[in-house]
């Protein structure tokens, strides 16, 4: 799996590509608990997403866990048909924040907020 | 009375995925084989003999109907060239098996026969005098009253005690399930028995603490209902199918051999071992996590539940036959 990172108007926007089973999700969610702990506003890029599963599941909820605790929010974009059913079966799909395309998603963060990390920035 | 089936390959091809562990023609539809439907409705009309014309060999046809003595009527099999024509079949019949007898139904394609096994206390094709033709687009239903009718079929009639629904997709499929769940259970012979109204049971259907069931549900043979699960309305629950605690199962269907993992929630969808179909957005995924859905193994013949039986007698003999080698060898010791 191929994770991805950049920052754009004070969000955290994180590339996930490949698969989120498996072995992936502990390393996935050690990077980005790290990354939370620098920038809890996190926007997870899901259009490479190929596949996730109960585990992938479990490290999403950690982050969105920590990035709660830690003021922020955590919203996913592009979510394939797969992914997206595997929340909606699981019931998980109202916890996260769900948005078809990354600038929805930044769109949906509070403009002052991001606007003030901005210049802070 | 004699039937001819006529089963093409290219009308099967919609339930490919939903034949996990068989043949696409032995597609269920209320947790009964869409053939059976055919044959039962061939028994009400009073019929002798059927005959299956496949395109293909289908072994799974063969071994689950065999000679069509469980339903008191004869049943044949053939195999026929891809693409034949109705003509050529009903030569073909004459010539091998020489024993057209009329009235003669034929159905050539794959749909669904709507009845109600009420109306049949008389022979509906008795009053017939041209030939008939009732058509869906996925097949033609043709009766042949006598052998001067057999070039002949011309008329469209009404009000037989018969209509017909195409299944040439998998929302036909559906929807037809739906439809029997809703309003034409008590039409059909449906495998289990009626616990209260418009819940179908199977036999040893195991239910865990708080488990609602709301109708119109059907349950298969050997359900297992963990803990706290929700099933219906509208559900439909195949055989040896296990439905992990918590789950919320409506507007679905669950095929044999299923288990469905703890706290899902299923809404319009279609799970067969770990293919899951969305009806809605009209998507299929296979999901391969066995914690949310799996195939379960079933050694055909033998329910989950009876290879747990069979195991644990085999353990229990190993255990009690140790024992009394154990008992024997002391014994020999002492004397």
């Amino acid at each position: 799996m191929k994770i991805e990172k950049k920052e754009t108007n004070g969000v955290l926007v994180v590339g996930l590509s490949g698969r989120l089973d498996g072995e992936n999700p502990s390393r996935f969610k050690k990077l980005l608990h790290r990354y939370i702990e620098l920038n809890p506003d996190v926007i997870l890029d899901c259009s490479g997403l190929l596949y996730l599963d109960s585990s992938g599941l479990g490290a999403l909820l950690s982050c969105l866990r920590k990035t709660v605790a830690k003021g922020g929010d955590m919203k996913l974009a592009g979510l394939a048909p797969a992914a997206l059913m595997v929340l909606e079966l699981t019931r998980t799909q109202k916890v996260f924040s769900i948005f078809e395309s990354v600038q929805e998603a930044m769109a949906s963060f509070d403009p002052d907020k991001t606007q003030i990390e901005f210049l802070t920035n | 009375m004699k039937a001819l089936i006529v089963l093409r390959q290219d009308n099967l091809q919609w339930s490919v995925p939903l034949a996990s562990d068989g043949h696409p023609a032995m597609v269920h539809i209320c947790n009964k084989y869409l053939l059976e439907y055919l044959v039962d409705f061939m028994v009400l009309s009073r019929c002798e003999s059927i005959t299956i014309n496949m395109e293909e060999y289908i072994p799974e046809i063969e071994d689950y109907f065999g000679n069509g003595e469980r339903w008191g009527i004869c049943i044949t099999y053939k195999t026929i060239q891809k693409g034949e024509d109705i003509d050529s079949i009903i030569d073909e019949n004459d010539i091998y098996s020489s024993c057209l007898s009329f009235p003669l139904i034929i159905f050539d394609g794959l749909f669904f026969v709507h009845y109600d096994k009420s109306d049949f206390n008389t022979d509906w094709t008795q009053n017939l005098d041209t030939g008939l033709l009732t058509s869906c687009d996925s097949g033609n239903l043709l009766i042949v009253p006598t052998v001067q009718n057999l070039r002949n079929i011309s008329s469209i009639r009404t009000g037989l005690p018969f209509s017909l629904s195409k299944l040439e997709n998998l929302d036909d499929y559906f929807r037809l399930n739906m439809e029997i769940l809703e309003a034409e259970q008590k039409h059909y012979v449906l495998p289990g028995y009626k616990e209260t109204r418009d819940i179908i049971m199977g036999k040893n259907v195991r239910k865990g603490k708080n488990v609602d069931i709301r109708p119109p549900v059907i349950l298969g043979d050997n359900v297992s209902l963990q803990d706290n699960v929700c099933v219906g309305p509208h559900a439909v629950v195949g055989s040896n199918v296990i439905l992990d605690e918590k789950i919320i199962l409506e507007k679905s269907v669950v095929l044999a051999n299923t288990y469905v993992g703890k706290g899902l929630q299923l809404n319009k969808k279609i799970a067969d071992g770990n293919q899951i179909i969305d009806m809605e957005r009209k998507y299929t995924v296979k999901i391969k996590d066995n914690s949310l859905f799996s195939v379960l193994p079933v050694v055909h013949g033998f329910s989950l539940n009876q290879m747990i039986c069979n195991f644990a007698g085999r353990l229990k003999e190993n255990i009690i036959n140790l024992f009394l080698n154990n008992f024997i060898r002391k014994l020999l010791r002492i004397f």
